[in-house]
Order: structure tokens, then C-alpha cells, then sequence
């Protein structure tokens, strides 16, 4: 079960970064904030690799938001409002991350099946 | 010839009270204080009285009342009451509640926004409903003591059934037993003026034609929703000076934006003001019109007794969106101030505010009259705040600025067939309630996502900041948008502190020109027209230009804005100064979310707002006006709320502050707004402090 939930939520978490590197990179296009893009394709790795259980997606995923912080306070301050869009959501996944960190530090339930 | 004496008498008056010769004479029943000397109302008696000679009741209201829409001709908003204070209003009551039963049949409840102001006089108040039924209430109980409904059909109803109030007119010539020496007069939806006697309501029968003048003659072709008054007549002379509104973006042919006086107590055409036929002052001859498409004044107007002029915000031309084919005089006068000669109609002098306005820009907020501190020396003045958030000070004898005002270079039209002014004006020398220009910085969501898609909407439209010229290629970005800046709720003014305060809203437009064809393929038909219909949210045809255009404030599907909070605001301006003493946001989160889902959340995020404000000698701030539904008590010397109250519906309407019975009351109507977004009600709500 905390897998089949884990999994929904590294999907979202893609999807969330996908969208986020298509509309960055249009962004882009337009001169905008290389910010979206870059964030939304770290955010896409992520989760697709806590999709497949790793580790490693949880990591890059408290980086991102760590980095996106250091950004968003760059670029507004600290005024509440303005951090809200740029911050709450990402802020609700870093929670829910560390909340699946014991699901993917489990070891695998899956029989290896390969290599006997 | 009526009319004619009782000019002359008020000649005679004003003459008499500059030179202080001063005649005792029988004293109106509500001039009677020391108010013009700016002395506090409780030691009035104690202060000599510059002149016994009677001063109307909207020019000199007593410190109990509230005798005109901005408590007095001079739109103050500023009671001398302080009973209530800073130290006692957090115990502040709901005393009595009032309905109107003025609520919109389904078909038309979205336009529903009665945005009404009562007036105290004496015992009573007069006020109108959405839909112009005039009410009088017991103003210490709320007990109705009369009603007299004109039966306007909601056919009528241009783009929201208001009725922002009622003027108040006693005259000292008629008996004193005779019917309707006070009277209350109203401008209706369907365009007319109606008088009722002020004890009875009861028509007043010496007034047009059995207590009624037709506004609709000589205005030509027009159909229901096209010609609405929404705001009480400015009686300045014993000349009600009337404007209208005419329902925005239809077609260059609209009815006539035309000015008119009538006599307030006989109801005869005493002037027009048709800026098209600048040398008549009566009705158009056999067969003519007044000037169509012309720019209207559907704001309240401010007055000044003895200078003899009335302050006219006006409008814009009725195509707002392109100006390549107006007239010289439409030139002149959109968006600009008029003051206008009461007793003869003429333009006294005016003052533009926006050059070619294509922006609807047009003047929303009625003038305050007030003495103006330059170099230390007050001189009489009128103070205006535009939906730009400039704020402009005039000298009110000559429009001549007291306060700095600047020419700048703004971006240019890429339009062939448009032509826009190089420069605008700017009030550079008083505080401006616009925010800086935005950046894809100010964008804003709920999430990244939301706020990435804002932020590339910003991006891909045209936006050069203010001023940015209208296009057809793509979307432009109008900041501030055209519900302001500052709006019909206009500024209040504490004449003892010198302290102005502004309310604010702060929401770019989203628009774009459509070619004739895109606008046809849309179906977009002009009022008037087999099709056409009063809608004029969203886009409308400007028909007899190039283009139609599409409004909408900027925001995404979910009803978010896309800029940042916050949306609306309060700013208080020291006038000796010209500086801002603070600038806080108005309104909280709580009625507000995505998708229409209120958040519930109490913080300030300041929300878009429409309504005025009234303030004390208790050092308060009274203003609903907001989003969320409060009413609120802001402390003038911080901008703290000390106070506040839910109110059942939206606050969208100033309020006002009286006393009756020797208690002091604050009243204000609870009707909701439909472009703001609130609860429709029709409560009329009293507060007092408990006794």
C-alpha cells in the first residue's frame, strides 16, 4: 500500500516538474526566468526516480526546494503573499517526501529474481 | 422667473455673508453650525458665527447630519462627531437593520449592485433602493416612515441596477406649511428626476410634470439601459446639475453625454451643457439632438455655493477604446474635470487628466472641496483622485494646479488609423495610490504552475507600462486597471488633521482590440440594434470605430489574479506635507480562493474594492468597501483596524456617520456588487456603541 502511494505521489511530483519544464522552456522562449525550467526538470527526475524507489530522487528533490527558497527569496523577499505561490506547494512535497523516506529506504519486496 | 429670484437671492446671500454684514435672518434648519469655521462640533455654540444668512443644507450640514452624498457639497466625508473614538469603538453594536426589499428577480442578478449612500437631514434618512424606490427612515430606530416606489422596470438596468443616492433641497421661499419645502430628489435608472416631499414622500407636485422631469427629452434615439442615472443630482443654487451614465463600448451613435441644471424646485431646464453645441444652453431645436456619442458624467459632483460652480468628473467618450474619430470637444473634455458655472451652464475652466483616453480611464471619484495648504496659505481647492492613482490638487476658482503636475513621454500607438498624445500629465507633486510598473516578478498563483502560465501571459502581451497603447495583435496590459485607482468611492478628507484618505484598487485589465470581423464573428451587437443587449462585460463592439475590444481583468481559469497581492489598498496622505502617512492593504483573504472557493482565511491580503470611506473628529476611519464583507474601523493616525463587523452581504458602498437622539450612529447599505464578486443583499445596518 505505501508503495501504490508512493508511487502516485513521485508521479505527481513528475508531472508537477514536466509541466513546469514545458511551460519554463516557453518561458525562456520568451525571455523570461530560467527558474521554471531548470526547477521543473530536477522536479521531473526526482520523481521519476522515487517512482522507481530511489533514494536519490528524495535528495534531489530537497535540493531543488532548498534552491527554489534561495530563489524565490532573491527575487521577492520575504513577504509572505509573494512566497506563498513560489514556495507552498513545493514545501507541502518536501513534507510528504521525508514522509516517504521509510518507504524508500525499504528494501525491496520484490523477489530478485534475475541473477539466481 | 422663479428660478431667476431665487438666484438673486442667493447672490444676494453670498454677498451679504463676504461681507459679513450680517442680517438676522430665520436660520435654515440644517445650516446652522460653525462647521465652516472648523471648529469641533460639541463647542459650536461658543463660536460666533461668521453669518446668520441660511446656508443650504448640503453646503453647511449641521454636526448631527449627513445632508449630501459626500456629507456636504464639498464631499468631505468628514463627520465632527466624537462620541465614537478610537478608545471606544471596539465595543461598537449592530443596532437596527433596515431592508430595502429592492432584491433582483433571477433574470438580472448579475447586475445587481445598489452601491447606495443615505443622507441624514434632522430625524430622518433618505435613501434610494437599487432600483430607485426612495425610502425614509427613523434614523434612530431604522422604522420606515415613508416609501414611494417610481416603479422602474429592471429592463432599465444599464450595466448594474445603483442607485448611489438622493440629494436633499429645502427652499426658503416657499411656505413653511407648503408641500415639499423640503423635498428629496432622485435620478431614476430609466432616466428621470423625481422629486417627493421630504415629510411624506409624497410627489411633489410643483416640480416637471406631477413631481417628475423626463430626462430622455432631446437626448434622440435610445432604448432601456442606455441612459441611467446612478448617482443623486449636485443641487448647488437651488440648481440640481444632473448626469448620466451611458452604457460603455455600444457605438460612437449613443445618446448624448449631455449636463443638465434644472430648478430644484420647479424642475425646469435652467441650463444644458452640451459640449457639441458649446454656444445653446436649452433644448436642442425641432429636429436636433444633443451631441450623440459625446463623453457622460455618471459620477457625483461636487459643489461650491459660493463660487457659484459645480465640479463635473467626467467620463469618457462613449467608444472608450479608440479615439481616432472623436471630436475636437470630445478632445477637450474626456476624462477631464469641468467646473461649470451653475447659473449659466458655461464651462468655467477644465483640466484634463488623461489625453485621448483610450484606457476608461474616466473620472470615477467625485472632487473634494477643500482650503489646500500652499505655502502655508490655504487656498480654496478641489482634490481629485483618478483611477490612475494621481491626485491631482486644483485651484477651485481656476483649475490652475496648486501641486506639481508633469508631462511625460508614454509609449506610442502602432495603430495606423489611431491617434494618441505623446505626453500624458502626471501629479508628480502628491503621492500616487499606483504601484510601480509590473514585471514578470509581480505575477502570482496559488502554486509555481499557476503562477508560470501568469507569468507567461506577461511575457506575450504588449505591456509598456502605464499609458501601454491598446492593440489588436495580441493582449495588452492596462495597470492600474479601470476600476482604479480610485474609484466612485472617492477620497475623505479630516479637515481638522489635514489628512486625506484614499482607498484603492490595484488589478490589471487583460484586453485586446477585435478587427470588425472578429467582433462580428462574436456576435457582438451595440444596444439599440435587433440583438443587442445591455451586456457589456467581457467585450462590446464599439461600433462606428475600426474595433470592438475584450475586457477582462487579468486572471486564469481558476478566478486567481495574476499579479500580486496586494489587490486593493487604503493610503492616507497628510496634506501639509503631501506625504503618506501609511499605505495598508484593504480586506482580507476570507471571502477569496480559487475557483470561487472562499479560503476563509483572515489575513490582509487587500482586496479590489469599490465604496468610499467617512471619517470621525474620533480620529476613525469608517469603510466597508472591500471583498470580504467587513466593515471596519481604521485608527487615521496608523491604519490599524480597530474595529470590525461581517456584514451580510458586500459592503460596496460608502457609509456614513450621523447622530440622532444624542447618539452617534454609523449606517451603511449591505447590498453586495456583481463585478466585485459579493453577496447581493439589501440591508441598510446601523451601528452604535452600547448604551
Amino acid at each position: 500500500m505505501d508503495v501504490v502511494l508512493l508511487r502516485i505521489f513521485a508521479i505527481v511530483v513528475a508531472l508537477f516538474g514536466g509541466a513546469m519544464l514545458l511551460g519554463g522552456f516557453w518561458l525562456i522562449t520568451l525571455g523570461g526566468s530560467w527558474y521554471y525550467a531548470l526547477a521543473g526538470l530536477a522536479m521531473l527526475v526526482a520523481g521519476i526516480l522515487m517512482a522507481q524507489r530511489r533514494i536519490l530522487g528524495a535528495w534531489i528533490y530537497f535540493v531543488v526546494f532548498l534552491l527554489s527558497a534561495v530563489w524565490a527569496i532573491g527575487e521577492v523577499g520575504f513577504e509572505p503573499w509573494l512566497l506563498m505561490p513560489r514556495l507552498l506547494a513545493l514545501a507541502v512535497f518536501v513534507v510528504l517526501t521525508a514522509l516517504f523516506i521509510p518507504v524508500l529506504r525499504k528494501p525491496t519486496s520484490r523477489p530478485k529474481q534475475s541473477g539466481v | 422667473m422663479e428660478r431667476l429670484s431665487t438666484i438673486m437671492l442667493v447672490l444676494v446671500g453670498v454677498t451679504v455673508c463676504s461681507t459679513a454684514i450680517a442680517q438676522p435672518t430665520e436660520t435654515s434648519p440644517a445650516g446652522d453650525d460653525a462647521e465652516s469655521t472648523g471648529a469641533p462640533a460639541d463647542e459650536s455654540e461658543e463660536q460666533i458665527v461668521p453669518t446668520q444668512v441660511p446656508l443650504p443644507a448640503a453646503e453647511n450640514p449641521r454636526a448631527a447630519d449627513w445632508t449630501a452624498y459626500g456629507r456636504n457639497n464639498a464631499a468631505t466625508r468628514f463627520s465632527p462627531l466624537t462620541e465614537i473614538n478610537r478608545d471606544n469603538v471596539g465595543s461598537l453594536e449592530r443596532v437596527w437593520s433596515y431592508r430595502t426589499r429592492d432584491l433582483p428577480p433571477q433574470r438580472v442578478d448579475d447586475k445587481w449592485a445598489p452601491e447606495t449612500t443615505p443622507l441624514k437631514v434632522g430625524e430622518s434618512l433618505y435613501m434610494c433602493s437599487a432600483t430607485n424606490i426612495l425610502i425614509s427612515l427613523d434614523a434612530a430606530t431604522g422604522r420606515e416612515r415613508w416609501r414611494y416606489d417610481p416603479g422602474v422596470s429592471t429592463d432599465h438596468i444599464p450595466y448594474s441596477a445603483s442607485c448611489r443616492g438622493v440629494a436633499y433641497h429645502e427652499d426658503p421661499e416657499l411656505d413653511p406649511q407648503a408641500p415639499c419645502r423640503s423635498r428629496v430628489i432622485e435620478g431614476t435608472l430609466d432616466a428621470r428626476l423625481i422629486a417627493v416631499d421630504a415629510d411624506t414622500g409624497q410627489l411633489c407636485q410643483d416640480f416637471g410634470t406631477n413631481g417628475e422631469v423626463n430626462l430622455l427629452e432631446g437626448m434622440g434615439v435610445t432604448v432601456p439601459g442606455y441612459v441611467a442615472v446612478t448617482s443623486p443630482p449636485t443641487i448647488v443654487r437651488g440648481v440640481a446639475v444632473v448626469g448620466h451614465q451611458v452604457l460603455d463600448g455600444q457605438k460612437e451613435d449613443a445618446p448624448s453625454g449631455v449636463i443638465r441644471g434644472y430648478d430644484a424646485t420647479t424642475g425646469e431646464l435652467a441650463w444644458a451643457w452640451d459640449m457639441g453645441r458649446p454656444d445653446e444652453k436649452g433644448l436642442p431645436p425641432e429636429g436636433e439632438v444633443y451631441t450623440r456619442g459625446t463623453p457622460n458624467a455618471w459620477t457625483t459632483f461636487s459643489g461650491d455655493e459660493d463660487l457659484g460652480l459645480v465640479y463635473i468628473p467626467m467620463g469618457n467618450s462613449a467608444v472608450d477604446y479608440f479615439s481616432g474619430n472623436r471630436s475636437e470637444a470630445e478632445q477637450q473634455y474626456s476624462t477631464a474635470l469641468v467646473a461649470l458655472d451653475v447659473t449659466t451652464g458655461d464651462v468655467s475652466w477644465s483640466f484634463q487628466t488623461v489625453y485621448n483616453d483610450v484606457w476608461d480611464y474616466d473620472l470615477g471619484s467625485q472632487g473634494t472641496l477643500l482650503d489646500f495648504p500652499v505655502d502655508g496659505e490655504p487656498v480654496p481647492a478641489v482634490i481629485l483622485p483618478t483611477k490612475m492613482g494621481d491626485i491631482y490638487v486644483l485651484d477651485r476658482e481656476t483649475g490652475e494646479p496648486l501641486t506639481e503636475v508633469e508631462e511625460r513621454q508614454v509609449p506610442q500607438t502602432a495603430l495606423p488609423d489611431e491617434q494618441l498624445s505623446d505626453v500624458q500629465p502626471f501629479s508628480v507633486g502628491m503621492p500616487s495610490l499606483a504601484k510601480a510598473d509590473l514585471t514578470g516578478k509581480d505575477t502570482w498563483g496559488i502554486t509555481p504552475l499557476d503562477q508560470l502560465w501568469c507569468r507567461i501571459q506577461f511575457h506575450r502581451a504588449h505591456y509598456e507600462g502605464i499609458y501601454t497603447p491598446p492593440s489588436k495583435d495580441r493582449r495588452w496590459i492596462q495597470y492600474p486597471g479601470y476600476n482604479g485607482g480610485n474609484d466612485w468611492g472617492g477620497a475623505s478628507v479630516d479637515t481638522d488633521r489635514n489628512v486625506l484618505v484614499a482607498n484603492y484598487t490595484d488589478v490589471p485589465m487583460f484586453n485586446r482590440l477585435l478587427t470588425r470581423e472578429e467582433a462580428d464573428e462574436q456576435g457582438l451587437i451595440p444596444l439599440g440594434e435587433p440583438g443587442g443587449s445591455t451586456s457589456s462585460g467581457g467585450a462590446v463592439p464599439q461600433e462606428g470605430s475600426p474595433y470592438g475590444v475584450s475586457i477582462e481583468p487579468w486572471r486564469l481559469f481558476t478566478g486567481v489574479l495574476c499579479n500580486d497581492p496586494p489587490f486593493g489598498g487604503i493610503m492616507a496622505i497628510d496634506l501639509d506635507t503631501r506625504e503618506v502617512l501609511w499605505d495598508v492593504p484593504l480586506g482580507t483573504a476570507r471571502n477569496n480562493g480559487p475557483f470561487g472557493i472562499p479560503s476563509l482565511l483572515p489575513f490582509d491580503i487587500g482586496t479590489p474594492n469599490n465604496g468610499g470611506s467617512a471619517i470621525t473628529a474620533g480620529g476613525l476611519i469608517f469603510i466597508a468597501a472591500a471583498t470580504d464583507d467587513l466593515i471596519r474601523a481604521i485608527d487615521i493616525e496608523t491604519g490599524e483596524v480597530l474595529w470590525q463587523d461581517h456584514l451580510p452581504a458586500g459592503g460596496q458602498a460608502t457609509p456614513i456617520v450621523y447622530e440622532a437622539n444624542g447618539r452617534q450612529y454609523v449606517v451603511i447599505m449591505a447590498g453586495g456588487h456583481h463585478f466585485m464578486e459579493t453577496t447581493i443583499g439589501d440591508y441598510v445596518l446601523a451601528y452604535a456603541l452600547p448604551e
